[in-house]
């Protein structure tokens, strides 16, 4: 079995990118997940495509701040249809997100066919992303080199963190109780403005780094794993937190291992996609916690 | 002859929008009871749980010397993903304690994960291999043959005959299945015999529409037709013509711009197709209102 | 009020006096659910206006409790029964934001005691019976120290402990100067415990002492 030829700058950054972006889906996720609104992370990063095309569009580069805000900037339109739509009709939520998002992401693909004949596009990349790629991207903040999408995460995870703590009890009565948070609080508004500006600010940084569609993956998978472990609210974001984290040092441990420990090279595949990894890694890990969950729960034995 | 004329006598347009119609139909009579059910996105993780499927056998084609990108190949690895993640869905609601919502969510993001995995390990096998697979994901109108207007026919008469024999069942369980289970009524069949249905629509409406929008014709159809009525069957009936005629001007609108791919314009359609309906019933609101 | 085309409620002249018990019947699909949501703003009026301690809804947030029918909980939701009580306390204050909140909780632990649940105050909301949930969400409207309770249906699917304490708080309340009205459908309980009623009926309601307007209605 030959080792992978690791560095620590490079596959350290990838795992720290990775950790990081679980750090900044804790909260929104564990939220999202209790909320019932776990297809927000999904709808995301479809509907961003409009964005980042009207991105290339107008500034005819694939500049990753511009891409960022043109993400952003779809991200909140979306937050915003859905909800004028789950208003004007009575629809559940889910199907309200379905329209909103399919909608956005096919005039996302008109919008890179025709940037197609001037930035060089491929619309399947904005799915998948390349995490393998990010530490690529350097920049520099207090004279340390560092990702940008590194840097981005950090600033959004910090935020999240900022802003949950900010709006902790707003966040957890209109979450487990949304009438009584529209007759009481005088900003009702308030938990579902943040709940929206989070999750459009960590799936876009997400995507930068992972790749839309898994961060729906990281997004949502910690934050049920977490809940397998603890009854209360702020139990469920540390734990899901650590869920990331570890699966992203798993993951991308066994990107770069299995395919050697599995006779693989010989095939001429020498790593697999880190990103789609750690989805699967995260996958197993609930597998296993719903093992473990089943089991505390069985009822002892009767005593003779 | 006019331009529109011209292409609406080619042979392989007809085809497509035929298809994409009937398509349209069966997607929005399957998807009115899971919009109903409040599940409505189960067709997004099904969706996106054929690209394992796809990956996967092509990667078998590949290693056992084909050339991995044989349709027959590949439609059956997707069957077989997305069947794999609408079960994965039920287990997951089941044991992890959690709702649909997030049992989708995280069918979707796993399996997603797994087909990137293997597309990673599919490139090195064969590199530039994923060009055959991205027709899948954003869907390829010019791919459709004969055989894939037979496959429509054929899913719109299974769910027609489905309809027309068990609608009251397919009633009961949709709005009170514990006690349609309790009086002894086959909800379990029922539930079994639409997610077949529901997957067998995904999986042939991803060539035309892609795995990422096939959703749409699942969900837009019936959200669009709850606006016209409140009954069952009315709203199934309402549903099936929306997701046929968007569909149809959808499918047109792609022959008259071929650049265009076909299932954005489809897309684009049932979204101002629901545009009018939302619109419709606002005005019924408000006129009501004030009476 | 008006649902789609069809007004739910018409003809609706109401005065509720100060420090009373009031209890709201009347059939089903009558409108008595609306009445309180139109109260406080969640369902639109047609015509009219509601003004609740003199004023409009918005100046009084704070003042008014409201307990909705309990089918949109998601029981599962990670949060204890002292969470839930405390979230009353922080209505009252006003403290919507920031961390810390110790004088919350203990606000909040005063509540559960007057509703009989102190010593399940740490237990999560799904593992409490049907009654139990009720009490805490009973204690959250007492937190509030509310001058308006508006409740709908508090005794329903309510094991008769549960009923007992749950009455025993809102007479508690009357006495010291709310007003409680409440939603119920045990006409017996509302006849001998209550001081009026409101008989929400096909097209007017009738206010008047609990006695009087259920002595017409078929009481067991």
């Amino acid at each position: 079995m030959t080792v992978p030829a690791w560095t620590v700058a490079v596959d350290g950054w990838i795992i720290a990118i990775a950790a990081l972006a679980s750090v900044a889906c804790a909260v929104p996720g564990s939220f999202l997940v209790v909320r019932r609104e776990s297809m927000l992370a999904d709808a995301m990063s479809h509907g961003v495509l409009p964005g980042l095309a009207a991105a290339f569009l107008v500034t005819g580069t694939r500049s990753a701040p511009a891409m960022a805000a043109g993400a952003m900037l779809a991200a909140i339109l979306l937050s915003l249809g859905w909800r004028a739509i789950v208003a004007s009709c009575r629809v559940e939520r889910g199907a309200a997100l379905g329209i909103a998002y399919t909608v956005m992401f096919a005039a996302g693909v008109v919008l890179v066919v025709q940037a197609a004949d001037r930035v060089d596009l491929d619309p399947s990349c904005v799915l998948f992303g390349s995490l393998e790629l990010a530490p690529l991207d350097d920049v520099e903040l207090l004279g340390i080199r560092m990702p940008f999408p590194a840097l981005l995460l950090a600033a959004v995870a910090t935020s999240n963190v900022l802003l949950a703590s900010l709006l902790w009890p707003t966040l957890v009565a209109e979450s487990f109780d949304r009438d009584f948070a529209r007759v009481t609080m005088p900003a009702r508004w308030a938990a579902p403005a943040a709940m929206s500006a989070m999750s459009a600010a960590t799936c876009v940084a997400c995507f930068e780094a992972v790749g839309s569609i898994l961060v729906v993956a990281m997004v949502v998978t910690p934050a049920v794993i977490a809940r397998l472990f603890t009854s209360s609210m702020h139990g469920m974001v540390v734990r899901s937190a650590i869920a990331g984290i570890a699966a992203a040092a798993l993951g991308h441990v066994a990107a770069t291992v299995l395919p050697g420990i599995v006779g693989l090279h010989s095939a001429g595949i020498h790593d697999l996609s880190t990103a789609g990894s750690i989805a699967v890694t995260l996958g197993t890990i609930l597998a296993a916690s719903v093992l473990v969950d089943r089991a505390r729960r069985r009822p002892y034995p009767p005593t003779a | 002859m006019s331009a529109d004329a011209a292409i609406l006598s080619d042979g392989h347009a007809r085809t497509v929008i035929a298809t994409l119609a009937l398509l349209g139909a069966a997607g929005g009579a399957i998807g009115t009871p899971l919009v109903l059910r409040r599940h409505a996105l189960l067709g997004d993780a099904v969706g996106h749980a054929t690209l394992p499927g796809l990956a996967g056998a092509s990667i078998v084609s590949i290693s056992l010397g084909g050339t991995g990108r044989e349709p027959a190949v590949l439609l059956g690895g997707a069957a077989i993903g997305a069947i794999g993640g609408a079960v994965m869905v039920g287990l997951v609601r089941r044991w992890a304690r959690t709702g649909a919502d997030a049992a989708t969510a995280i069918t979707l993001g796993t399996f997603f994960g797994l087909g990137v995995v293997l597309l990673s390990a599919l490139q090195q096998l064969d590199a530039g291999h994923r060009a055959g697979l991205d027709a899948y994901l954003l869907g390829s109108a010019a791919g459709l043959v004969r055989a894939d207007l037979w496959t429509a026919i054929a899913i719109a008469a299974a769910t027609s005959v489905l309809l027309a024999v068990a609608h009251r069942d397919i009633l009961a369980a949709t709005f009170d299945p514990t006690f349609a289970r309790v009086i002894g009524r086959p909800v379990r069949g029922i539930g079994i015999a639409w997610a077949v249905l529901a997957v067998t629509a995904v999986v042939a409406g991803m060539q035309a529409v892609g795995l990422v929008l096939v959703v749409s014709l699942l969900v837009i159809p019936p959200v669009a037709a709850r606006c016209w009525t409140d009954r069952f069957p009315v709203a199934v009936a309402v549903a099936a013509a929306v997701g046929a005629g968007a569909s149809a001007a959808g499918a047109a609108a792609s022959a008259f711009a071929p650049r265009l791919p076909t299932g954005a314009m489809v897309v684009l359609a049932l979204g101002a197709a629901f545009a009018v309906s939302a619109t419709h019933a606002a005005l019924r609101r408000s006129r009501g209102a004030r009476a | 009020m008006a649902y789609d085309r069809r007004p739910v409620l018409r003809g609706v002249d109401l005065d509720l006096p100060a420090g009373s018990l009031v209890g709201i019947v009347g059939p089903n699909g009558a409108g008595k659910s609306t009445l309180l949501q139109a109260c406080v703003g969640l369902v639109p009026i047609a015509a009219g206006t509601v003004r609740v301690l003199g004023t409009s809804f918005d100046r009084v947030r704070a003042s008014v409790a409201y307990l909705p029918q309990r089918e949109r909980i998601d029981w599962d939701f990670p949060i204890r029964a002292l969470d839930v009580a405390a979230m009353g306390a922080c209505a009252r204050h006003g403290r919507w934001f920031g961390w810390g909140g110790r004088g919350l909780r203990e606000e909040a632990r005063t509540a559960l005691a007057a509703v009989g649940m102190a010593d399940l105050a740490d237990r999560p909301i799904g593992k409490l019976s049907g009654g139990q949930q009720q009490r805490v969400f009973v204690a959250r409207a007492l937190a509030q120290r509310a001058r308006l309770f508006l409740m709908d249906e508090p005794f329903a699917s309510v094991d008769a402990a549960s009923g007992q304490a749950i009455l025993a708080a809102l007479k508690s309340l009357r006495d010291a100067g709310a007003t409680v009205a409440v939603v119920h459908h045990d006409l017996a309980m509302v006849r001998d415990h209550f001081d009026l009623a409101v008989r929400v009926g096909e097209d007017a309601l009738r206010i008047g002492p609990a006695a009087d307007i259920l002595s017409s209605a078929h009481v067991p």
